[in-house]
């Protein structure tokens, strides 16, 4: 079977970078015990990784070491945030882009009477919003009882992208929490969480940090404080019956993916060699060049062509997505074609009922990559 | 060449022992070291032993007793709260 051309880098990266198999399969090999559950060399290895890792992106997003929880995912994160601020009675702003791991447990709450919530607007669906109107359009819908705004920095089937820094600022004025999901934009996109004063940041080990499934993180910033989703050991004070006083522990229960999270830290180390502004500035010449490229074909048009970063999405007016993704697949290109989880996203595109085609570039993805797309696409429309 | 043990025991014998800074959590026991390291205390990560007087199994930070007074004001100053010091 010959090398896919893997464009679903928002699903997950691949391939993951040498250093980072490396790193999982060394952990595996010398590192093999439980961090923080016993005082024997390799619980010691292994809790140093864990305490390297807590460090790395400690650095890498502005954050203090201790105010990094690991997670099983982004959506752990999310929930842990949102569940863990929110009370009964709670108002919440989110932009009208998010994707099903913040919509759904806020749609849960609205649907159990705990909360209320009102979207805002993003840049995705208007190419003349930008933040004063995204800011304007927040203070509009802020109510007195409002807890939290929560959004995607970027979205996760367009490249939308939300002004953090405006909305920390606008959050901090008006006494509100901002939780920002940074599925997509971590690793793609700068961000520091003391500077943009976000209270909770969410975000994966298996995109645009190169690391494992299975593995996510959630970063607090000063003052935060949650309620526990859950509960249960991790390794010390045994004897008591409650989660310990201060994160991160406080929010960890359970064992830790070690492997995932040494490899989660090689592949920052790989994201900090190559520097995110070059990272960034490569999604958007790709971007243009694939948007480019789509134009020429009858039929396909381009949702939020004006947004333009490491994730496009396209329909095409009569084959509908699955479809094609699955024609593209047969040309051993990785897409992913439907709804992408995204029920508020396709509903502000105006996505077709047949859904649309994502593709999604990663540190590696190359031009030659979007020419072998442009060559199975006339294979299979023309 | 003399194993670190040994080295570790003739150093107890000349600057007086160690002790054990106890802090709770693995992470706030590393971040303890790097602060102590970071002054140029030398101090390693330990697991203290599981006391059920004292709840149960907590991490700490082991460093030469003569440096006790160095390490509360290091530890202080880091934010680091210390649940008690033992000598050993």
């Amino acid at each position: 079977m010959s090398t896919p051309i893997y464009l679903d880098h928002a699903a997950t990266s691949w391939p993951k970078p040498a250093s980072v198999q490396r790193a999982v399969y060394e952990c595996m090999c010398h590192a093999g015990g439980n961090p923080g559950h016993g005082s024997h060399a390799l619980s010691d290895a292994a809790a140093q990784i864990v305490f390297d890792c807590r460090c790395a992106l400690a650095q890498a997003f502005g954050a203090r070491p201790e105010r990094v929880i690991f997670t099983g995912s982004t959506t752990h994160a999310l929930n842990l945030a949102i569940h863990g601020a929110l009370k009964k009675g709670d108002h919440v702003l989110c932009s009208d882009m998010e994707h099903n791991a913040v919509y759904r447990p806020l749609y849960a709450l609205q649907k159990r009477g705990e909360i209320e919530f009102d979207t805002i607007l993003s840049p995705a669906a208007d190419p003349h919003v930008g933040a004063a109107r995204i800011i304007t359009d927040a203070a509009a819908k802020k109510k007195p009882n409002t807890r939290m705004l929560v959004c995607s920095h970027v979205s996760n089937i367009v490249s939308s992208v939300m002004p953090l820094s405006a909305l920390g600022a606008f959050c901090k004025r008006h006494g509100m929490l901002f939780c920002v999901d940074a599925a997509q934009s971590a690793g793609h996109l700068p961000i520091h969480v003391k500077d943009m004063q976000i209270d909770m940041l969410c975000l994966p080990a298996h995109k645009g940090l190169y690391g494992l499934q299975g593995c996510g993180a959630l970063i607090l910033g000063e003052s935060v404080e949650l309620t526990p989703l859950i509960e249960g050991g991790n390794g010390v004070l045994s004897l008591s019956g409650e989660m310990p006083e201060l994160p991160p522990e406080r929010y960890e229960a359970g064992t830790l993916p070690t492997p995932a999270i040494a490899g989660l830290l090689a592949g920052i180390g790989e994201v900090n060699a190559r520097g995110i502004s070059t990272i960034a500035a490569k999604d958007r010449h790709l971007y243009d060049r694939a948007r480019d490229m789509l134009a020429r074909f009858e039929g396909v048009r381009v949702l939020a062509p004006h947004c333009r970063g490491s994730v496009l999405l396209f329909y095409h007016d009569r084959m509908p997505s699955d479809a094609l993704g699955a024609e593209l697949n047969r040309h051993g290109i990785c897409v992913r074609a439907g709804f992408h989880c995204a029920a508020l996203g396709h509903r502000t595109l105006g996505t077709p009922d047949a859904g649309a085609v994502r593709i999604s570039f990663g540190m590696d993805t190359c031009p030659s990559d979007l020419d072998a797309l442009y060559g199975a696409l006339k294979d299979i429309l023309l | 060449m003399k194993r670190s043990s040994q080295i570790q025991q003739q150093n107890s014998k000349v600057l007086g022992g160690y002790s054990v800074a106890v802090i709770g959590s693995a992470t706030y026991a590393a971040l303890a070291r790097d602060a102590l390291h970071g002054a140029s205390v030398r101090a390693e990560v330990v697991k203290v032993s599981a006391l059920r007087a004292h709840g149960g199994c907590a991490y700490g930070v082991r460093f030469l007793s003569a440096q006790t007074a160095n390490v509360a004001y290091v530890l202080e100053h880091a934010g680091i709260a210390v649940r008690e010091y033992r000598v050993e």
